[in-house]
């Protein structure tokens, strides 16, 4: 489910099944030229990483009108972070002398 | 007063000597944080100063002078050592914390030094530096707890970030390793944990910590809920910390903390815990999203919708199915997230979280079998790796097996412990009989202990707990007798070690009735031909060895402990009856220089021919 059709593909839950397999294509298009903003995608739970593979099983899954009416429900949830912030301190090991600073 | 002194000297060059046997099973009573040689170098000082100041000898002021500054010497070298770590000189820290015979235990002897210099690598990283840090630990078997420390340190040094989590995460969770090196591997945790953002791992961390441990855990518990007490023990933490000048900015500036917003609307608590990374995952996020899915699974308006929308789509089948699918589908991203997670979930109410708890635990469990696999196939196969990898392995491995256990209940100790112990145990024995890396083993065993005793498995609980004991023994308990085909004679040797006792006893004999004369000449003359004895008896029974060759690997038994090394690696030289047996990598407390009464003269020509007489 994280993995959801529509957040892939980047179209809505009331997408024709045209829509979906043009977008699907655009996509396979745009990744084959290696174009960098169509490697990742966003999903309600950050962003996450688009791949040949699966726009084709994205594409797969919504041909399945059970599958995609499990999915619809899925794709209603807003995209974008539910949660923020970094805890990250990549200077941590430098500062603490385990080593030079990363980046 | 001379007594005394002479005593001490005797017992100094005794600790000094670091000979298998010889008084083994004395330092082993000893704490492994006990610095004997440093301790009885200091002593020793102090007892020739004191000696010379009663009874000056000729020129005795200037002996003083001269005594008094080397033994300031040696304890300023401490100092020293920290000094050129400081300053980045590995090779140089590496010098002197030898000469200055370490701060170290007599365990972790021989890789004194390394630790040093793997300190100034930290200081100043270079592959010619870690190169050289890795042959001060390589030059032996069974490395020793300060060797995985600079091993660690190493990999940090290379960037290799995952091998140095490894190595320190089994270095800290060893309840054998010296307590300062399990303060210095929480240090290096710690520091790693922050770097990822990883503030849970900081706040759980076991003890013992040290201070930059310390000083993370005070900054974290600031961050999270400040006040003036939170900030005077977070300035305590500081001025006990390393690298001040650097952890000033800290104390100084808000800590990158993770911010955890509820999400408001359609399955909020299942997109917060999707988008939490794992490490920052809570037991009360995964409850919040369980119920959710309790929710939507009893909810009416939920299936109407879902049967509206399948029968716009012409999907077949009941709408129940469909719910089903999306709950199973649902379930399954909370469970594959939160087994990631070191988040231990306890018992609590609800259908969907107990199916999401007991998920998780299969799902860790079925983590190890893998990794397990992977060991158990090497085995198998006899594909070693090199000691430091194979650190790096168990350290993985006891990650996953740590986490599998997190909130297990009874059925689940059984099934880890039905999974890990035949395979563990295999590995484990393999480490000590093929290659002598006791250090290692006795790590593994305690696990399995542990692992038996929480699925009440009696008889592997006290298996284990009699293995761990053969890896901590010098002279391991209901040895068997050494295999394969006998170099050294199994009559002369334990002879020869039995005869060198009676020359002691001799010895010993003649200086007492030398003191029964009180003939003061006699009685130094007498003592002086003791000591030596003394020394010589203790330094030639400790290289005296049984020798058996197995195919590649040699067996070699002192009089208290056996180890395995690699036939390659053991020169010999004839010289009559006796052979002189050098080893180019010595294991764990074994001298370098050993020496055996062979069981015929050509049994030398066998090991260099590798065992071709034998066919």
């Amino acid at each position: 489910m994280i993995e959801c059709p529509f957040f892939v593909l980047g179209v809505s839950p009331e997408a024709s099944r045209a829509d979906i397999e043009r977008a699907a294509q655009r996509w396979l298009g745009e990744l084959a030229l290696g174009r960098e903003p169509a490697k990742h995608y966003e999903t309600p739970f950050g962003p996450m990483l688009r791949t040949e593979d699966l726009v084709r099983a994205a594409a797969a899954e919504l041909r399945d009108p059970r599958r995609r009416a499990v999915h619809e429900w899925i794709a209603r949830m807003p995209t974008g972070a539910a949660a923020t912030g970094d805890a990250a301190w990549p200077d941590a090991l430098w500062v603490l002398g385990f080593g030079e600073a990363d980046g | 007063m001379s007594a005394v002194f002479w005593l001490i000297v005797i017992v100094s060059l005794l600790s000094r000597a670091r000979s298998g046997g010889t008084l083994q099973a004395t330092r082993n009573r000893l704490a492994a944080t006990v610095p004997v040689r440093g301790l009885f170098g200091v002593v020793g000082f102090a007892a020739v100063i004191r000696l010379l100041v009663e009874r000056p000898p000729m020129g005795g002021t200037i002996v003083c002078v001269a005594l008094a500054f080397l033994g300031l010497s040696i304890v300023l070298m401490e100092g020293t050592t920290r000094a050129l770590a400081a300053l980045g000189a590995v090779r140089a820290a590496w010098l002197v914390d030898r000469i200055a015979l370490g701060g170290t235990s007599w365990r972790e002897a021989p890789a004194t030094g390394a630790l040093a210099a793997a300190r100034a690598l930290m200081v100043r990283p270079s592959e010619a530096g870690a190169r050289f840090v890795e042959r001060c630990v390589e030059r032996q078997y069974d490395v020793p707890m300060t060797g995985i420390a600079a091993h660690g340190l190493v990999a940090l040094a290379r960037g290799r970030r995952d091998d140095a989590r490894s190595l320190f995460s089994a270095l800290h969770r060893s309840i054998h390793a010296p307590a300062g090196l399990r303060r210095l591997a929480a240090d290096a945790l710690a520091a790693d944990a922050a770097a990822r953002g990883d503030w849970d791992r900081i706040r759980t961390l076991a003890p013992p910590r040290g201070p930059s441990a310390r000083l993370l855990r005070a900054l974290s518990a600031s961050a999270e809920e400040p006040s003036t007490r939170a900030r005077l023990h977070m300035l305590a933490a500081w001025c006990v910390a390393p690298n001040r000048r650097r952890t000033w900015r800290l104390l100084r500036r808000p800590l990158p903390k993770f911010v955890a917003t509820s999400a408001p609307g359609f399955l909020g608590g299942y997109r917060d815990v999707l988008a939490t990374p794992a490490h920052a995952l809570r037991a009360a996020d995964v409850i919040r999203a369980a119920q959710e899915l309790d929710a939507l699974r009893g909810s009416r308006d939920a299936a109407a919708q879902l049967a509206r929308r399948a029968m716009a789509l012409d999907a077949t089948g009941d709408v129940d199915t469909l719910l089903d699918d999306l709950l199973g589908g649902l379930e399954g991203d909370l469970v594959a997230h939160v087994a990631t997670s070191p988040v231990e979930l306890a018992q609590a109410s609800g259908e969907t979280y107990e199916a999401i708890r007991h998920r998780v635990h299969t799902e860790r469990r079925d983590r190890v079998e893998p990794l397990l696999a992977t060991l158990a196939a090497r085995t198998r196969e006899r594909r070693d790796l090199p000691e430091r990898d194979e650190w790096i392995a168990w350290g993985h491995v006891l990650e996953v097996v740590i986490l599998a256990r997190r909130g297990q209940e009874h059925a689940d100790a059984l099934t880890l412990n039905a999974l890990a112990h035949a395979r563990l145990e295999a590995w484990a024995v393999r480490m000590v009989n093929a290659r002598g890396m006791r250090m290692l083993a006795r790590e593994v065993f305690t696990l399995l202990a542990m692992l038996a005793k929480e699925a009440a498995h009696d008889d592997a609980w006290r298996r284990s707990e009699r293995n761990i004991l053969s890896c901590e023994a010098l002279g391991l308990p209901l040895q068997r007798p050494m295999t394969g085909e006998p170099l050294s004679s199994p009559t002369l040797v334990p002879s020869v070690r039995f005869n060198a006792w009676l020359v002691l006893f001799g010895a010993g004999l003649v200086f007492l009735a030398s003191v029964g004369t009180g003939h003061g000449p006699v009685v130094m003359v007498s003592f002086f031909v003791l000591v030596p004895t003394v020394f010589l008896t203790f330094a030639l029974r400790a290289r005296l060895v049984e020798l058996a060759m197995e195919d590649d690997r040699v067996h070699i038994q002192t009089a208290g402990m056996r180890q395995v090394v690699a036939r390659a690696e053991v020169r010999a030289r004839r010289l009559g009856r006796l052979a002189l047996v050098t080893l180019q990598r010595r294991p764990r407390s074994l001298p370098r220089l050993l020496w055996t009464v062979l069981e015929r003269r050509d049994s030398v020509d066998t090991l260099r021919a590798g065992g071709a007489k034998r066919a």
